[in-house]
């Protein structure tokens, strides 16, 4: 026992020894690299919300690359434009890179929170080489463009999409729908069989994102060319019917739905097609948790004249009073290269770039299907209206719309009522 | 009742009693001077933000440049046909709920003490399960519910051939199903604190009552209901208060819709604030609530804080 415990012990000091000495040989190989060493502190303002913790990943990489220390300042969604406003009009100086809504550009900006981006992505100094302007889908650009001057560098996207279960098209000898008329056809084919089209159809905000996208897709706007509410146009009226003859088709109770229910009747076969929005693609696909993984597809909203796609975005906007204006861009920048943007949706491939060439990438594309039709749909990106008075014509449409599907009201009569009460306000 | 009679006091004993009674005074005053503070920094000081910002149009953090409008954000919910119907529905939502609330509850707490005591508790404990769910638990477990594709309600009202029925999918069924989902909530606390109240009723009145040949009806007319009315008064102060505030069960259930016909001014009042960025209508909103809520139940506070003697 004793000789045992003794061999036992020499063989330790052995295997130590021996690894002490591999250690130090190879601390005497390659000598330590030097850390990179820096006096900023940059504090970056986030919504908490999807992502955050991916998002936590790539900030400490980008220090440990740098030196600069970050703080990460992620709060929940109800607070952020607030905490944001709060302090960009007393100008603290607090925050170095805000992440910033479509929505809440257009009021930044008038207010002079933001700062001017338009010289600093020309400027190689600050964004490395291979960044490639470029390479940003222009819906994307366009959104955080203000009278030409860029304030936000685009950075997610989250856009509906038709999704279809293929096998059961294909067992019922039907197309991938993509016009009105086809996508009318394949609903009240299902329908009729006992199911029918999942709808996000309640009185809610993804009823308006929808109208919107139908709106680009009939190559027409909730304004006119002069900026004026226009309702009443062939084009909108024509698109809330086509909505109303869908609701016809839809799943029985989808008038009530949102996203999530939407959701989970795709993801038990329930609905063997539906519209959802691309934040929860990724659920639909894994196999744990969805009876279709592996059997959808997809396509853009139905439209009558091109595919369209709601720009639903995110993007890292450097505010005015930052003390670091450079060194946050640089971050921004960073966050949005190539790189760094594929290993956010390799992460989470719910996560959408607004780079062209993640959307066909092999790796991406092999967890995230839907990128392709998402990149098809973005190549003409609409928003909802993002005037100061937009919320008020949101909420009247949501409103109407559900109307329309839930008591069978007139689109026209809806949309007129509409226009009367809200044309002096836009 | 035997009366004490008091000695007559003296001039020197009246003047002590009274410093003591002043000093007395004086503490009481300093003990409860931190409760005091408490409230009306809780309570008063958030009222009197209110009833301020009421009176100012401005968007959430743009504080600084509100603008002084008076009475005019009270004008316009009168004005606007949306904000009177948010206020209709929630009168007819507090109706239908605060009925059926009384009369299933105080229906199935007497039905209970009829029962064999340990059933009776037994089945108490049962039925208060829903109490313990938090409202917009409750609205999400519903919501499934009353699914038409996979919801228990529609199974069940397949079977009567009635699968036809709105629910929350039509403007004329979404808020009596609302309803329905709030009773199944609120009963439960109706149950306890009635049973409660049913425990003080002397058992000497009902031996009384059946002597004197009284039925059941008789009995709980005659004498359950009358011994309870206190109790039935705090009852329909908190439920009624409740239901007018509601907010979760029909954010959650409908977001106001179909077409608002579930709009409550609650949801009127969150929708002007945090979606269409008017903080000062929204805070008006709130107030118009609250000056419903006295109206209505004012009346009722007073009277459930009154005893016998009291004129």
């Amino acid at each position: 026992m004793r000789k045992s415990r003794g061999s036992v012990a020499i063989g330790l000091a052995a295997l130590m020894a021996l690894t002490g000495l591999t250690a130090c040989a190879s601390e005497a190989e390659e000598p330590a690299a030097e850390s990179p060493q820096s006096d900023i502190t940059l504090t970056v303002s986030r919504w908490a919300g999807p992502q955050a913790d991916a998002q936590q990943e790539l900030l400490d990489q980008y220090s440990a690359e740098t030196g600069v220390t970050i703080r990460f300042d992620a709060i929940d969604y109800g607070q952020l434009k607030q905490k944001q406003t709060l302090n960009m009009s007393t100008a603290t100086g607090e925050y170095d890179l805000i992440y910033v809504p479509e929505a809440w550009v257009g009021e930044y900006t008038e207010a002079d929170y933001l700062t001017d981006l338009s010289d600093f992505v020309t400027d190689e100094a600050l964004t490395g080489p291979d960044w490639d302007f470029a390479d940003f889908n222009e819906s994307g650009v366009e959104v955080y463009t203000r009278d030409g001057a860029l304030y936000a560098l685009p950075y997610f996207v989250q856009t509906p999409l038709v999704v279809f279960d293929e096998e059961a098209l294909d067992a019922a000898g039907l197309e991938a729908p993509s016009t009105w008329d086809e996508t009318l056809e394949v609903a009240k084919y299902f329908k009729e069989q006992g199911s029918g089209i999942a709808l996000p159809f309640r009185q809610g905000s993804a009823i308006v994102n929808i109208m919107a996208v139908l709106l680009a897709g009939n190559d027409t706007d909730f304004f006119d060319e002069s900026g004026a509410l226009d309702l009443t146009n062939p084009d909108v009226v024509e698109a809330v019917e086509f909505i109303q003859e869908l609701s016809q088709y839809g799943l029985e109770g989808s008038n009530a739905w949102h996203w999530d229910e939407v959701n989970k009747a795709l993801q038990f076969g329930q609905a063997p097609i539906g519209i959802l929005t691309s934040g929860l693609f990724t659920a639909l696909e894994n196999p744990d948790e969805s009876n279709v993984a592996g059997k959808l597809a997809y396509a853009p909203l139905p439209y009558s004249e091109t595919p369209a796609g709601l720009l639903q975005t995110w993007g890292w906007a450097v505010p005015a009073d930052s003390k670091h204006q450079e060194e946050a861009f640089k971050l921004g920048a960073w966050l949005t290269s190539k790189a760094a943007q594929k290993e956010m949706g390799t992460i989470d491939p719910s996560f959408i770039s607004f780079r062209e060439s993640l959307y066909t990438d092999a790796d991406l594309t092999a967890n995230a299907p839907w990128l392709p039709t998402v990149q098809e749909a973005l190549a003409k990106g609409v928003t909802v209206p993002l005037q100061p008075n937009a919320p008020a014509l949101t909420d009247a449409l949501s409103v109407g719309l559900s109307g329309v599907v839930s008591s069978g009201e007139d689109p026209a009569t809806m949309l007129q009522g509409i226009q009367d009460t809200l044309a002096s306000q836009f | 009742m035997t009366r004490i009679q008091l000695a007559p006091r003296g001039r020197a004993q009246r003047r002590s009693t009274s410093s003591y009674a002043r000093k007395d005074l004086r503490l009481a005053l300093y003990l409860v001077l931190p409760a005091a503070a408490a409230i009306f920094i809780v309570m008063i000081v958030p009222l009197g933000f209110a009833l301020i910002a009421s009176t100012f149009e401005y968007s959430l953090g743009q504080e600084e440049s509100a603008v002084f409008v008076f009475l005019d954000n009270y004008a316009k919910f009168f004005a606007d046909p949306v904000a009177i119907s948010s206020l209709l529905n929630t009168a007819l939502f507090t109706v239908m709920s605060l009925f059926l609330c009384m009369l299933i509850g105080v229906g199935m707490s007497v039905l209970l003490k009829s029962l064999n005591p340990r059933t009776g508790n037994i089945l108490r404990a049962i039925f208060a399960m829903p109490l313990l769910i938090s409202p917009i638990i409750v609205s999400l477990i519903w919501r499934y519910m009353y699914d038409p594709t996979y919801g228990l309600v529609y199974y069940v009202l397949s079977w009567f051939g009635l699968e036809e029925w709105g629910g929350l999918t039509d403007t004329t069924t979404a808020l009596f199903s609302i309803v329905i989902t709030d009773v199944w909530h609120a009963v439960p606390f109706i149950i306890l604190v009635t049973s409660a109240g049913l425990t003080v009723i002397p058992e000497e009145l009902y031996e009384a009552a059946r002597i004197d040949g009284a039925g059941t009806i008789g009995t709980l007319v005659n004498v359950t209901l009358p011994l309870l009315v206190k109790t039935l008064i705090v009852l329909i102060l908190i439920r009624g208060t409740d239901a007018f505030r509601v907010f979760d069960l029909i954010y959650g259930l409908t977001g106001g819709g179909p077409a608002n016909s579930t709009s409550s001014l609650s949801i009127y009042a969150y929708k002007q604030a945090y979606e269409n960025n008017e903080m000062g209508y929204a805070m008006a909103v709130a107030m118009i609530t609250l000056i419903a809520l006295v109206i209505l139940f004012g009346p009722l506070m007073r009277n459930s804080a009154r005893s016998k003697g009291d004129s």
